[in-house]
């Protein structure tokens, strides 16, 4: 069954085109990677999903037609983006930043329970909680940004380029954990990568994107066996 | 001494009204990057809301406090019908809005009720001193007070409570609020109608001195602003600090040492302002005012 | 000499000429009134359309040249047309010191300092009563025409006064398709890319106030001797606000926009007034919330948005 469900989703900036009648779809609780360089559309595509680039076209989110609200409705419907510049409330402190997560949380207990989780998957959080979230490494902002994220209790997770500046262990130890309790909650993932090798290793299925158009889609397996597709475009020799 | 100590209370209070005037300026000044120069002529519109009730036999504390609530619809109102339409656009053309609203406000008080002088009454008569001193008054003493609750309670907001945290995080970075499902343009809505509260205020407690008319907050504005650059202009803090720190310059240097003309007091004010901007332009306690690139 | 310019010509000596023989004295006085605030107008446009920077200070500069030609004219005898640009040389002085801290750091800074600047000009004319006659104000003759000119002094001001005008206005068309207009403009659209590409952004930004300050001034000295009087309780802030609206109103970023706006700036109070003290503000305010939500370019825009529109549908 779709979860998120997109059909001739053409986005723009202001005059200029970069998404051309891209169709995608995303089964619940699978990890769905974008693959592709720089510029392809990457990130746009996941701004359109919530509402913040200009577009046409139809999104559609647990069958119900998201296309036309507003970015913040979106977030409340459980779709939480992760931007690559990972949305540090920088002057906030790390509780706050946390606190934010849970905002539209209206159980006590249940933004109690939840953050037990996530200090039980980042145990360093609980050490810097009145600390400002501006100073914490990359690493640990895009780990904050991930517990945010889980804190929203989503059913959709965006991630942009998670991987971006950081050191390969830490990438690492954030795609197992991030799938770890993906699968276990069946959060359906969509993320965005350039680096290959992590992207196919994590996801279930695979988009690839070039220029605004998605040229070419399968399981992430497919897209491992086949050799010629990775010479093609993914730069391997 | 004696007259030493009548003019600080006097600066102290009068600061205290500039600060209030400044908290509300800044509160609005952190989420849309400039202040709202229309601030003094809503809290004025405001004071004459208050003196209508006043006027129509309303006991003071009771106009008060309705004043309060309706300027914090006026404010919600004024951001919903005239502001949103240009929640995102450039900076330069919210100012020339906020201009439009500064006429239309100050045109309107004048075509309403005139351009006469009116006096406005204090919560007690002018001669009263606060318990037995001989150098506060109790309406300065009341002034202190309802501007220390204020301070203390809009700090507590914003540090302790949710709304309070969501309008923070708004001010620092509006995308990722949206991304966990703020509703920025009705935390705007909210702000608006906080700061138009808290201008009424102000203007309620400034009129009993220097009278009602329309132009009446220009000077309480640009006393208010001048000590918000002093302070630091995106500080709660030093905005209050800085336009306390006005009202004592402008009671101590100008009225009791007479080391500058009375007349003279925007002039002084005006080489304070471009002093600190040379030498400290963000203020006494802000550290630094980022743009975003 | 191309055909376009020989109608420019012709269309400028019309202007030049024709008013002052078709006009009523009364009609010619509110004219020229209209071409010095054009100056004014057009010197904040400079600023704040180009550049996009914020004055809410000009009034003091308007003063400032206002209130130094109406001291130095006695003085100067048949002369007297030197006090323009002294006037002009003080009142950059002035902007620059108020100007230059301001500009240097940040923007919304400009706008506060100068607004203080005006709230405080008054304060300073009447405490500089030995010089300035304080609240009273002075009053001027109106200059006569030189010997040669059959021309009465309500033509001979607006002989002088227009022939200003188009000067200035053609310096400024000059100065913004120059290299110099478009690093201004740069400025204004996108600073960042603008001083990666060596704009050295302060200096332009305190040249082009420097220009509009003086611009301001020229029209304070012209509006002292066209009417004839001086005081500083019409050379408030209110007068500034109503520059930035001639500038907003007109439209910005256009040479066009500052005669509208003069236009707009002369004849709305008179014609509110009629309703109510209050009305011009109001009227100002409701027009400028209204343009900046629905018509941002002002008269300039909306008229060139017509001649479009008409255009298309004539060649659809």
């Amino acid at each position: 069954m779709a979860f998120l469900d997109i059909g001739n989703l053409s986005a723009f900036y202001g005059k200029k085109q970069v998404l051309f009648d891209v169709n995608l779809t995303v089964k619940r609780g699978q990890i769905c990677t974008l693959l592709g360089a720089n510029g392809a559309g990457k990130t746009t595509l996941m701004q359109s999903i919530l509402g913040l680039v200009k577009k046409t076209g139809q999104i559609h989110l647990n069958a119900k037609d998201v296309s036309h609200l507003p970015s913040y409705l979106i977030a409340r419907m459980g779709v939480a983006f992760v931007p690559d510049t990972r949305g540090t409330f920088m002057d906030l402190s790390v509780l706050e930043n946390l606190q934010l997560g849970a905002y539209n949380l209206k159980n006590k207990k249940e933004v109690a329970r939840n953050l037990e989780q996530i200090y039980h998957y980042f145990p360093f959080l609980t050490k810097r909680l009145n600390q400002q979230a501006g100073t914490l490494s990359g690493g640990e902002q895009q780990m904050l940004a991930i517990s945010r994220c889980l804190l929203m209790n989503p059913q959709l997770i965006i991630l942009d380029e998670p991987s971006l500046g950081l050191a390969p262990l830490i990438v690492r130890d954030i795609f197992q954990i991030m799938t770890k309790i993906c699968k276990e909650k069946e959060i359906t993932i969509l993320l965005a990568e350039q680096n290959a090798a992590i992207a196919l290793q994590t996801a279930d299925y695979v988009y690839l994107i070039e220029t605004g158009k998605i040229i070419l889609s399968g399981t992430s397996q497919m897209f491992k066996d086949n050799k010629s597709i990775q010479r093609a475009y993914l730069g391997v020799a | 001494m004696d007259r030493f100590l009548e003019y600080f209370f006097l600066g102290l209070s009068t600061g205290a009204i500039y600060a209030s005037l400044a908290l509300a300026i800044v509160i609005l000044t952190k989420p849309m990057r400039h202040p709202n120069v229309a601030q003094g002529q809503m809290a004025m519109f405001s004071t004459y809301i208050a003196w209508v009730l006043i006027n129509a036999g309303l006991p003071y504390w009771f106009a008060f406090l309705a004043t309060l609530v309706i300027s914090f619809f006026i404010g919600m109102i004024i951001e919903r019908i005239i502001f949103r339409p240009l929640e995102q656009a450039s900076i330069p053309n919210q100012f020339i809005l906020l201009i439009g609203l500064f006429l239309f406000l100050r045109g309107t008080a004048g075509w309403i009720f005139g351009y006469d002088t009116r006096a406005f009454p204090a919560a007690f008569p002018s001669n009263v001193p606060f318990l037995t001193s001989h150098y506060i008054s109790a309406n300065q003493a009341l002034i202190l007070g309802i501007v220390t609750l204020l301070l203390i309670s809009t700090g507590l907001f914003f540090k302790f409570t949710k709304l309070g945290l969501a309008l923070r995080a708004i001010a620092q970075n509006p995308l990722s609020s949206t991304l966990v499902g703020i509703n920025i343009s009705a935390m705007l809505m909210l702000s608006w109608g906080i700061s138009a509260a808290i201008g009424a205020i102000s203007g309620m407690l400034i009129a009993p001195t220097i009278f009602l008319d329309p132009p009446m907050m220009d000077g309480v504005f640009i006393y208010a602003i001048s000590g918000s650059i002093l302070g630091g202009i995106t500080s709660p803090v030093g905005v209050v600090v800085g336009g306390i720190m006005i009202g004592l310059i402008n009671a101590i240097l100008i009225n009791y040492l007479n080391l500058i003309n009375g007349e003279l007091d925007t002039t002084a004010t005006l080489f304070i302002m471009i002093a600190i901007i040379l030498f400290k332009p963000t203020g006494l306690f802000t550290k630094k005012i980022t743009i975003r690139v | 000499m191309n055909k376009r310019l020989i109608l420019q010509l012709i269309l400028l000596i019309i202007l030049i000429l024709a008013p002052q023989f078709l006009l009523s004295s009364y009609h010619l006085f509110r004219l020229t009134l209209v071409a010095a605030y054009a100056i004014v107008v057009l010197g904040l446009n400079l600023l704040m359309g180009y550049n996009g920077q914020f004055s809410l200070g000009h009034s003091s500069f308007f003063a400032i040249g206002a209130y130094l030609t109406a001291i130095m004219i006695p003085h100067l005898g048949p002369y007297y047309l030197l006090a323009i640009p002294c006037s002009a040389v003080i009142s950059l002085l002035v902007g620059l010191i108020i100007g230059i801290p301001a500009i240097r750091f940040h923007g919304i800074y400009l706008a506060i300092v100068t607004l203080t600047l005006a709230v405080a000009t008054p304060q300073i004319i009447k405490f500089l009563e030995p010089w300035t006659s304080g609240a009273m104000g002075i009053n001027l003759d109106k200059p006569s025409a030189p010997n040669f000119l059959p021309l009465n002094p309500d033509q001979w001001i607006y002989f002088l006064t227009i022939l200003i005008t188009i000067f200035l206005f053609y310096l400024a068309r000059n100065l913004i398709e120059s290299r110099v207009g478009r690093a201004i403009i740069a400025i204004h659209d996108n600073p960042i890319a603008a001083s990666t590409l060596g704009v050295n952004i302060s200096a332009y930004k305190i040249m082009v106030f420097g220009v509009s300050v003086m611009y301001a001034s020229i029209a304070g000295s012209l509006a002292a001797l066209i009417l004839q009087f001086v005081a500083p309780d019409v050379l408030t802030f209110e007068l500034s606000i109503y520059f930035v609206i001639g500038v907003i109103v007109g439209g910005v970023r256009s040479l066009w926009g500052p005669i509208y706006g003069a236009f707009y700036i002369v004849f709305l109070p008179n014609i509110a007034n009629a309703i109510s003290k209050g009305a011009p503000e109001v009227i100002s305010g409701l027009i400028l919330i209204l343009l900046l939500i629905f018509l941002p370019e002002g008269i300039h825009g909306g008229l060139r948005k017509i001649y479009v529109y008409l255009q298309q549908k004539r060649y659809a």
